[in-house]
């Protein structure tokens, strides 16, 4: 079941642009790309251990509440532009504490990309707002461009 | 940690954050001449005001709501409010779907417990800063932990429609439950399971524990013929049981200046309810299996030892696991899924087993079904007198320690008490002061 490339779609679809991360998932979806996994539903970041353990590379998609917000603005970041892990408490284990702890068993992807979206509303309801609607291709793009770029690596064949 | 030094007699140390524990808080250790003067476990989280803002709320809606209040124990918030509900509307649980909410909150203990043991607790007995550290070296244990842990969380995701917060749990049963053959697989992810948790009582049973033995009362559920979680009468480790409507007449809450969570006091005193009030008044009802494993664990009938336990909760893991599989052997879906629960006016108590202790919760209801009244009792709130107490003893007879191993030793000793202080109003900064 380990593919080369996972993605993840971090997020509740039932609350507006927290849906982001699967309507990135369901469009990458729609390109049917070979040698890529899609993930979403995750609740328990620790189950991230087991969505990108063994991927070359995982490509995690999240929605983002930042104040003052510019809504559909996208951000990227790698492993290592997180923050590094402070501690754990039994509730609130945030990705980068997961990915450390990933590290210490070696249960991390070689690459990991982070895209967050901005978000204008993640109140109830289904449905982007038009901001953040529109900043979904733009994600998928440059997404696809990361995989392709990393597909095209020579050490990475499919079914690694 | 910043040590500093102000006059040769006074020091200060303080903690920017406990860490391993949920929520913010401080504890306040204040050393005069060479001995203890005071400690104050200061809880200055924002109170959440869930009591207030489920008055005028339909009586139907308290498991869902009362269930955000915790990410980790929502279960036990479900279950205290349908118990308490269903009181107040003179309804008693359909038998053909109690076990179901037993298994539910099975799922709750084993994820709660393992990732309390493996990622909170253990480091403190192995040396480690914390459980990413662990793991470098000790993968093997890490792994079963998460492991273990998953277990739990599948099962929980499996009956409550998903991991964390279900949504399938109402009033008089769910709205919807699972045939027979449904259940198998979750049957055999928890039969491998159940190896994981005799290894991890087995792991945990060979670390050093320092010595303290508490002489604060204990309080937990008890039940007949089984060891009680989803409901139950409330035994005492010193006096007679009582129904949870009496829970008000003995159990009394009280606001102390340093701290936003009430403290709770039994009959006047502390006491201490969770997994060593659990143990010690009702080991006598688990399984075969689990008590063998506490017996080869080092556990007498009773246990004291707060720092025991996380080899309690080893044993609790094991008997949860059991326990599922025993209700899914005897699983035959139930002809409904729940029974109406028709609204009439009144008061009703409701109280269960949350992994950290127990939770009680009160409503008062109209004739229209509407919360006139709320009182939620959370166990880090009722628990929170006896880690003063635990913390006076361990600082009283450590005095001669390094104010930073004081330290670590106090942050040893609140963990011992795996305190959600997110429920209880949230966790923590630390000073020493020596006057």
């Amino acid at each position: 079941m380990n593919s080369p490339v996972v993605v993840i779609g971090i997020g509740n679809e039932y609350r507006r642009d927290d849906g982001v991360g699967p309507a990135v998932v369901a469009a990458i979806n729609e390109l049917a790309l070979p040698g890529v996994r899609l993930v979403t539903g995750i609740e328990d970041p620790m189950d991230l251990l087991d969505a990108w353990s063994a991927a070359a590379l995982a490509v995690l998609v999240d929605a983002a509440v930042i104040s003052p917000s510019t809504p559909g603005r996208i951000h990227r970041c790698a492993a290592s532009d997180v923050a590094a892990a402070r501690g754990m408490s039994s509730h609130s284990l945030n990705v980068a504490e997961v990915f450390a702890l990933g590290q210490a068993l070696d249960r991390v992807p070689d690459q990991l990309v982070v895209f967050t979206v901005e978000a204008a509303d993640t109140g109830h309801g289904v449905g982007l707002t038009p901001q953040v609607a529109a900043a979904v291709p733009d994600v998928v793009a440059t997404a696809v461009a990361e995989i392709v770029s990393r597909s095209a690596e020579p050490h990475l064949g499919p079914g690694r | 940690m910043t040590p500093t030094t102000s006059t040769p007699t006074t020091s200060t140390l303080s903690v920017g954050a406990l860490t391993r524990v949920e929520g913010e808080g401080a504890l306040r250790v204040t050393l005069r001449n060479g001995a203890l003067e005071s400690v104050e476990l200061n809880i200055y989280e924002p109170p959440r005001f869930f009591e207030a803002f489920l008055r005028g709320r339909s009586y139907t809606e308290p498991p869902d709501i009362t269930a955000r209040i915790c990410g980790i124990c929502p279960v036990a918030y479900q279950v205290s409010a349908c118990n308490a509900m269903e009181d107040a509307c003179g309804m008693t649980p359909d038998p053909s779907l109690v076990p179901l909410r037993r298994l539910l909150y099975c799922g709750e203990w084993i994820h709660s417990h393992a990732l309390h043991i493996y990622l909170l607790h253990a480091p403190d007995f192995l040396g480690y800063p914390d459980a990413i550290s662990m793991a470098r070296d000790q993968r093997e244990a890490v792994e079963r932990g998460l492991a273990l842990k998953k277990a739990g969380n599948r099962l929980q995701e499996f009956i409550g429609g998903r991991a964390i917060h279900p949504i399938n749990v109402r009033l008089g049963g769910f709205y919807s439950v699972p045939t027979r053959a449904e259940l198998a697989p979750v049957a055999e992810q928890l039969r491998r399971a159940l190896d994981d948790a005799l290894d991890t009582v087995a792991w945990v049973a060979g670390f050093d524990f320092p010595d303290l033995e508490l002489d604060y009362e204990l309080l937990a559920l008890t039940a007949p013929g089984h060891y009680a979680i989803e409901n139950g009468e409330i035994a005492r480790s010193a006096g007679t049981s009582f129904g949870a409507a009496e829970f008000s007449d003995h159990v009394v809450e009280s606001q102390v200046p340093y701290s936003t969570a009430l403290h709770a006091t039994l009959d006047g005193g502390p006491y201490l309810t969770g997994p060593l009030a659990r143990y010690s008044l009702n080991s006598s009802a688990l399984s075969p299996l689990a008590r063998q494993a506490a017996a080869d664990a080092g556990l007498a009938a009773q246990c004291r030892n707060p720092f025991r336990s996380i080899v309690v909760r080893a044993v609790e893991v094991v008997y949860a696991i059991e326990e599922a599989l025993r209700i899914i052997d005897d699983y035959e879906r139930p002809p409904r899924p729940f029974v109406d629960v028709p609204a009439r006016a009144g008061v009703g108590h409701g109280a269960s087993e949350a992994p950290r202790g127990l939770l009680y919760h009160r409503y008062q209801i109209d004739e229209d079904g509407l919360i006139n009244a709320a009182t939620i009792i959370t166990p880090t709130g009722q628990n929170q007198l006896a880690i003063e107490a635990d913390l006076r003893r361990m600082v009283s007879e450590n005095l001669s320690l390094r104010d930073s191993e004081l330290t670590a030793l106090c942050e040893r000793v609140i963990r011992n008490h795996d305190p959600c202080i997110s429920c209880s109003a949230h966790f923590l900064r630390l000073t020493v002061e020596r006057r």
